[in-house]
């Protein structure tokens, strides 16, 4: 009796805390225009971070026919039901989300792989959006490359937007294709509501390649998109590793990748944090004969 | 083919034989967006033509202005017209100094402050003002003047229904191409020193060619 009494409590506790934070869900969309600019590395590890700081989080892959975020979270073998089942009804979204085996407040919604992207209707994915919403804190919208209806749909409900490019100039022009869409399509411009948040994120930045005027500049960049940088990742290794190994890179602790994704977690949170990895590390004495990087 | 408001009564529409009847409907449409209470139409033939090609083009029209819910009322005297009524349309002579006000329909100009981005298009039936960037592929089209006052990397069309008197000024310079009533001018290689990124003024001169300016 006592011990049903005490379960009860608990429930009408949760629900509380739910319906508190339904108030303040945020649908965040990780996009760019061009492919392979690092939208999925970077949707992980994001949304890793936001779950260490403590907020429930789901992070949706939206690239229907192309999943990948699994194999990069490494959940692959665990995904049973999908997106798309959900969105259809065959599932219901408690046996489609897969709960990350290293962080107990990140979720993953993994996309269909032998489906396409007409799978994705505005109806069923505004349903999935909402009945997320009364649950997490955070929802991450990971975009597939393009402007077609899977990236549309991706930034259609976003409140906030993380648009990943690379020191190119071919990327930063889709990306500037791509803030156009959302400043014009997304459904807050639609609605004539509040515009959506732009953060722009830079990848594979190499300050080296910079310096001897082979790759774009971080000020070269923000003269173009002209919005503000939330962090830049610099190009290594890492990276390919941690996806081979299918860990998020912000968990491959002590290298510069997970320390870059750290300060972007930090600062959209608020945090006001300096811009590191963005000029040529001097190499001391002792590194300059033992060498070592 | 032009279509002015000549007094609170009615407009006036210049007819010649090249018109064609889509443009009229769309000036009629557009004349209908701009003044709700907008009803009679006065034609002025300003081309010589038949009493036939007259009539034909006076029933087309008429029936084009009844779709809009407009009316022609009468048919300005010219010396091109020897009829006293044509197709039922009364030919009478219009007041001194009311005909021709230089009114023209639908000139409101628009006012952009949010950058415009790569595969925009921003286009409008009068002037457009732009507070702030235009960005590569992006395309500015209006049918008067354009001010940019920003960085400029698109393309931007003036006076594109033809007005050649069409200016465009840019506070920083680097388009990828620029057109003057159709007279354009792609901008391939790095633009002198004087002009890249300057403040620029671009107008057709009196051989219709294309001058970009230093200001």
């Amino acid at each position: 009796m006592t011990i049903k009494h005490k379960h009860e409590h608990n429930k009408i506790k949760q629900t509380k805390i739910g319906a508190n934070m339904a108030k303040s869900a945020k649908v965040v969309v990780v996009t760019s225009g061009k492919g392979g600019v690092g939208k999925t590395t970077t949707s992980a590890s994001f949304a890793t971070g936001l779950a260490l700081r403590g907020f429930k989080t789901v992070v949706i892959d939206f690239d229907i026919g192309l999943r990948n975020l699994d194999l990069i979270m490494g959940c692959e073998r665990r995904v049973v039901y999908d997106f798309v089942n959900v969105i259809n009804g065959e599932a219901t979204l408690y046996q489609a989300m897969i709960k990350d085996k290293s962080c107990d407040n990140l979720f993953l919604l993994a996309a269909a792989q032998t489906k396409d992207k007409d799978a994705l209707t505005e109806e069923g994915v505004e349903r999935v959006i909402n009945e997320l919403k009364q649950e997490f804190d955070y929802i991450v919208c990971d975009s597939p490359a393009g402007i077609e209806k899977g990236a549309f749909m991706a930034l259609y409900f976003a409140d906030e937007a993380l648009v990943v490019t690379n020191p190119e100039v071919s990327s930063v022009r889709d990306s500037d294709r791509i803030l156009g869409i959302l400043a014009s399509k997304s459904k807050r411009a639609v609605n004539g509501e509040e515009k959506v948040k732009e953060h722009m994120v830079v990848t594979r930045y190499n300050p080296e390649r910079v310096e001897s005027g082979d790759m774009l500049s971080i000020d070269d960049i923000k003269d173009i998109l002209r919005i503000p940088v939330l962090g830049v990742v610099p190009e290594s290794k890492d990276v390919l590793q941690a996806s081979n190994t299918g860990t998020p890179a912000i968990n491959l602790h002590g290298t510069n990748v997970s320390e870059a994704y750290i300060d972007i977690v930090a600062r959209f949170l608020g945090e006001d944090k300096p811009m590191r990895f963005t000029t040529v590390e001097k190499k001391g004495l002792l590194k300059r004969i033992f060498g070592g990087n | 083919m032009k279509l002015t408001s000549a007094a609170f009564s009615y407009y006036v529409l210049e007819l010649s034989l090249q018109d064609e009847m889509s443009d009229i409907e769309d000036k009629f449409v557009s004349l209908c967006k701009f003044d709700d209470s907008a009803k009679y139409i006065v034609i002025d033939i300003i081309e010589l033509m038949t009493t036939e090609q007259i009539s034909k083009l006076i029933t087309n029209v008429s029936l084009i202005a009844n779709r809009c819910g407009l009316e022609i009322i009468y048919l300005a005297a010219s010396p091109l017209i020897s009829k006293q009524e044509i197709a039922g349309i009364q030919v009478v002579a219009l007041p001194k100094g009311v005909v021709k006000t230089p009114q023209l329909v639908n000139n409101v100009s628009k006012f952009i402050t949010e950058p415009v981005r790569s595969g925009a298009v921003v286009k409008n039936d009068g002037d457009i003002v732009i507070l702030g960037l235009v960005s590569h592929n992006a395309e500015i089209i209006a049918s008067g003047h354009i001010h940019i006052y920003g960085d400029c990397r698109g393309k931007l069309r003036a006076g594109n229904n033809g007005d050649k008197n069409a200016h465009i000024f840019v506070e920083r310079f680097n388009a990828e191409l620029i057109s003057i009533a159709g007279i354009f001018k792609v901008i391939e290689d790095k633009l002198p020193n004087n002009l890249h990124n300057k403040a620029v003024h671009i107008f057709l001169d009196d051989k219709e060619r294309i001058n970009i300016v230093p200001r």
